[in-house]
C-alpha cells in the first residue's frame, strides 16, 4: 500500500535556477533597541544548501522568521527584499502567506518532543499539516500519505510511530516527526533552525544522512542555520557567516573551508584547522570517493551585496570589507 | 610522580531502582585509572552514565558497590570530616554553572566560599587567592562584583571554573563545561583549562558530547555504552583506529569539519536501548553489525590491545581486535550494500575468512 509523495506544488514547474534572493534585510528588536539582521543578503538555487553560520544572538533564526513572514511582534522590519521565485514575499497577503507555508516553504524547528503537540499523535499532526493544504482528500487518503511520509523520513515501523504520542518517541524520533511535518507537502525551500542540536552525533549522523540524501532526490533548497563546522562542511554547498547582524562572509563551502578571509571566519576555523591535520590518520582507511554531488557548485556571481561594503574574493566569494 | 594513579576507579556499580522493581544500571563494573595532570576524556551517548560516574567518583552519589582509590586512600570508607577535608582536593565544574550558583551571591562571594569552608585565610590573603584565581580563569576583576545572573554564560563557567580551582584540586570532574557555549567561546574555556592543566598539574575527567573537544583537552580517552566501558586508550590512537563496534561507531558518526572528507560510517541499527533489566552479554549486541552467538551468551572479554599503565589500551570486545583486516574490507562491504542485513554481512565477512 505505497501512495505517491504529494507531488510538487501546483505553482512552479520545473525547479531551476534561483529560488530565493533577499538583500537589504534588516531588523530592529523594538525592545532590546538593537538590530538583530543589518544588510543581510543571500541567494538560494533549487537544491542548494546554505549554511548560515553565527553564533547564539547573531539573527541567523531571526532571518528564517523574517523569510517566512512569521517575525515576533517586538522585531520590526526596516528595509529588505524577499524575492520567492520571482514574487515579492512583502506584497502577499496573510492569506497568500499562509497558502505558501507547508506547502512552498517550511520550516523544520528544533526541540523534538517539546515542539510538537503532546496530546496528538504523531500522525495526526502530520494529517493536520496535509489537510490545511488538501482539504478535499479523504482522511483514510491523508493517513496513508502521512505514514508515507514517515517511512520517507527513515521512520521504522511507520505504521506503529504513526499511532505513538510524542511522550513515547526518542529525542531523534520526535526530530524525524518535525523534518516530516515540514516535508510534508514537498515545500521546494526548506528553512532549519539548528534543529539537530541535542541530538547524540550518531542519531545526528543518521538523521541528517538521509534527510541530505532526500533533499538532494527532490532538488529541495535548505536554508540551514547551524554553530557546527562539522554540519556546515558536511551538508552545506554554501557558507554565509553572520556576526552581529551582518554577512561577513559568503563563499562556496570549500571557498570558505580552505581560503576564509574574514578574521571571524578565521577564528572559528582555528579549530577546524587542528582537527583536519589529526584526520588525515583517520582516511588512511578510506580510499572511498566522496558523493560527486556535495562538491557541486552553486557559484552566485551576482549576489546582493553592496561594494563598497563587501569585496569579491573570487566568484561567488564575497568578504565584509573590516575596520582596520 | 610516581606510577601510582592519582584515582583508581576498581569494578565500581552503580544501580538505581525505578519504578517497584526494575533495576536501572547505570554504571556497571566500571574500572579506570586516571594519573595526575592527565585529562581523561569520557564520552558516550546519553544514558550511557558518563556523568553518574563522574558523580560516583567523587561521592556526590553513592555507589552499590566496588572501591575508589584517591591519592591512596580508599574514598569510599572515608565518613565526616576526612571526607569532607578531602573534598578542597576534588572539584567538579558542570554544564551550566548557574545551576551551581546561589543567584543572590556575588561573584566575589562565590569564588571565595570553598575557601572560607576549607581555610582558615586571614580576609588580606583570602582577597589575593580570589585576585590570583581570578586571573587564572581568564576573569576580569569588574564581575567581581555582579551577581551571576548579570554576566554572560561564558563568564559563568569561568567563574565555575575559578572556584573549583581555588582550594588547588588534584582532580577536576568537567561534567560538559562547554555543552552550553558556542563555539569560539568553547574553544577559550578549553584554552583555559589547558593551561591550567599545565601550570598545576590538575587531572580532569573530562564528560562531553562534543567529540572534537574532548580530542583537543584529552589524554586518554574512555568510551562508555549503557554503563560498561567499552574502550579505554591513548586519545590520538583510539580516534584513528578504535577496536570496539561500538567506539567505531560513535567516533566515525562525527561530523569533520573539512568538506573533502571520504570518511564512511559505520552505523548501528536502531538507537540505544532502555538500560532497564538489560539481558547478560554484551550490551551493544542487539544493534552490532558484528554480533556472534558468543556475544550474547556470556559477559563480554575484557581484551589487552596493547600497553600498560597509562599507556593501556584495551577493549570489551573479539570481533575488531581479532580481525582488524577485516574490517578493512568489511567497510567496503558496507559501502556497497548500505542496507544490508546482519546476516548477510556476517557472511561476507565470514567469505573473507575462507578466502584467506
Amino acid at each position: 500500500m505505497v501512495t505517491e509523495a504529494p507531488a510538487p506544488n501546483a505553482a512552479g514547474g520545473a525547479a531551476s535556477g534561483e529560488i530565493l534572493r533577499v538583500s537589504d534585510l534588516s531588523l530592529y528588536h523594538l525592545v532590546e533597541d538593537r538590530h538583530v539582521l543589518d544588510g543581510a543578503f543571500l541567494s538560494v538555487d533549487a537544491g542548494e544548501v546554505l549554511g548560515f553560520m553565527g553564533e547564539s544572538g547573531s539573527g541567523k533564526s531571526a532571518l528564517l522568521f523574517a523569510i517566512i513572514r512569521l517575525l515576533a511582534r517586538e522585531v520590526q522590519q526596516r528595509s529588505g527584499d524577499l524575492l520567492y521565485r520571482g514574487e515579492d514575499l512583502m506584497q502577499k497577503s496573510n492569506r497568500q502567506m499562509e497558502q505558501l507555508r507547508g506547502l512552498e516553504i517550511a520550516m523544520i524547528v528544533p526541540g523534538g518532543k517539546f515542539s510538537l503537540n503532546p496530546v496528538e499523535t504523531a500522525g495526526s499532526q502530520i494529517v493536520d499539516v496535509l489537510k490545511s493544504h488538501f482539504p478535499d482528500k479523504k482522511k483514510s487518503e491523508l493517513e496513508d500519505e502521512a505514514i508515507e511520509i514517515l517511512r520517507i523520513i527513515g521512520i521504522p515501523d511507520p505504521h506503529i510511530r504513526f499511532r505513538a504520542y510524542p511522550h513515547e518517541l526518542s529525542g531523534g524520533m520526535a526530530q524525524r516527526i518535525l523534518i516530516a511535518k515540514a516535508m510534508a507537502c514537498a515545500p521546494q525551500l526548506l528553512l532549519g533552525d539548528e534543529f539537530t542540536v541535542g541530538l547524540d552525533v550518531t542519531i545526528q549522523a543518521q538523521v541528517m544522512d538521509h534527510f541530505h540524501a532526500l533533499l538532494r532526490e527532490r532538488n529541495t533548497s535548505l536554508i540551514l542555520t547551524t554553530s557546527d563546522l562539522g554540519i556546515a562542511a558536511t551538508y552545506c554547498d554554501t557558507i554565509a557567516v553572520v556576526r552581529k547582524g551582518q554577512v561577513v562572509e559568503y563563499a562556496p563551502v570549500l571557498d570558505f573551508f580552505e581560503n576564509p578571509q574574514h578574521s571571524y571566519s578565521r577564528l572559528l576555523l582555528s579549530a577546524a584547522r587542528e582537527a583536519r591535520a589529526q584526520q588525515k590518520i583517520d582516511e588512511a582507511r578510506s580510499d572511498v570517493e566522496r558523493d560527486p554531488s556535495h562538491g557541486r557548485s552553486f557559484i552566485h556571481e551576482n549576489l546582493p551585496a553592496p561594494p563598497d561594503l563587501y569585496k569579491t574574493v573570487a566568484p561567488g566569494h564575497l568578504v565584509r570589507v573590516e575596520d582596520e | 610522580m610516581t606510577d601510582e594513579p592519582l584515582l583508581q576507579i576498581r569494578n565500581l556499580t552503580k544501580t538505581f531502582t525505578v519504578g517497584k522493581d526494575q533495576e536501572l544500571v547505570a554504571v556497571s563494573n566500571v574500572s579506570l585509572d586516571v594519573h595526575a595532570g592527565e585529562t581523561v576524556g569520557l564520552v558516550g551517548e546519553s544514558g550511557s552514565g558518563k556523568t553518574t560516574l563522574g558523580r560516583v567518583v567523587l561521592r556526590l552519589t553513592e555507589p552499590d558497590s566496588g572501591e575508589v582509590r584517591f591519592d591512596g586512600v580508599d574514598l569510599l570508607k572515608l565518613e565526616g570530616e576526612p571526607m569532607r577535608k578531602m573534598r578542597s582536593q576534588m572539584q567538579i565544574v558542570y554544564q551550566d554553572p548557574m545551576l551551581g550558583f546561589n543567584p543572590r551571591m556575588r561573584v566575589r562571594d562565590i569564588i571565595s566560599e570553598p575557601l572560607r569552608l576549607h581555610f582558615d585565610l586571614s580576609r588580606v590573603e583570602l582577597q589575593k587567592r580570589v585576585q590570583e584565581v581570578l586571573e587564572l580563569a581568564d576573569l576580569d576583576p569588574s564581575v567581581l562584583n555582579e551577581r551571576p545572573g548579570a554576566i554572560r554564560k561564558a563568564q559563568q563557567q569561568q567563574v565555575a571554573i575559578a572556584r573549583a580551582i581555588a582550594t588547588k584540586p588534584d582532580f577536576i570532574v568537567l561534567d560538559e563545561p562547554t555543552g552550553l557555549l558556542d563555539l569560539s567561546v568553547s574553544i577559550h574555556i578549553i584554552g583555559i583549562l589547558r593551561r591550567l592543566q599545565e601550570e598545576q598539574k590538575i587531572a580532569y575527567i573530562f564528560i562531553s558530547h562534543d567529540l572534537s573537544a574532548v580530542r583537543a583537552i584529552s589524554h586518554r580517552l574512555a568510551i562508555m555504552y549503557l554503563g560498561q566501558l567499552v574502550e579505554t586508550g591513548p586519545i590520538e590512537e583510539v580516534f584513528s583506529r578504535p577496536t570496539h563496534p561500538y567506539s567505531e561507531a560513535l567516533l566515525s558518526s562525527v561530523l569533520l569539519p573539512d568538506p573533502r572528507s571520504t570518511r564512511e560510517r559505520l552505523r548501528l541499527s536502531g538507537e540505544i536501548p532502555s538500560p532497564i533489566n538489560l539481558p547478560p552479554g554484551c550490551p551493544l549486541a542487539p544493534r552490532c553489525p558484528l554480533v556472534e552467538d558468543r556475544c550474547s551468551s556470556g559477559p563480554p572479554p575484557l581484551v589487552t590491545i596493547k600497553g600498560e599503565g597509562q599507556e593501556a589500551w584495551w577493549s570489551t570486545c573479539f570481533p575488531l581486535s581479532d580481525h582488524e583486516d577485516e574490517l578493512d574490507k568489511w567497510y567496503g562491504t558496507l559501502h556497497e550494500h548500505e542496507s544490508t542485513e546482519t546476516e548477510e554481512l556476517r557472511k561476507a565477512i565470514a567469505a573473507t575468512h575462507t578466502e584467506d
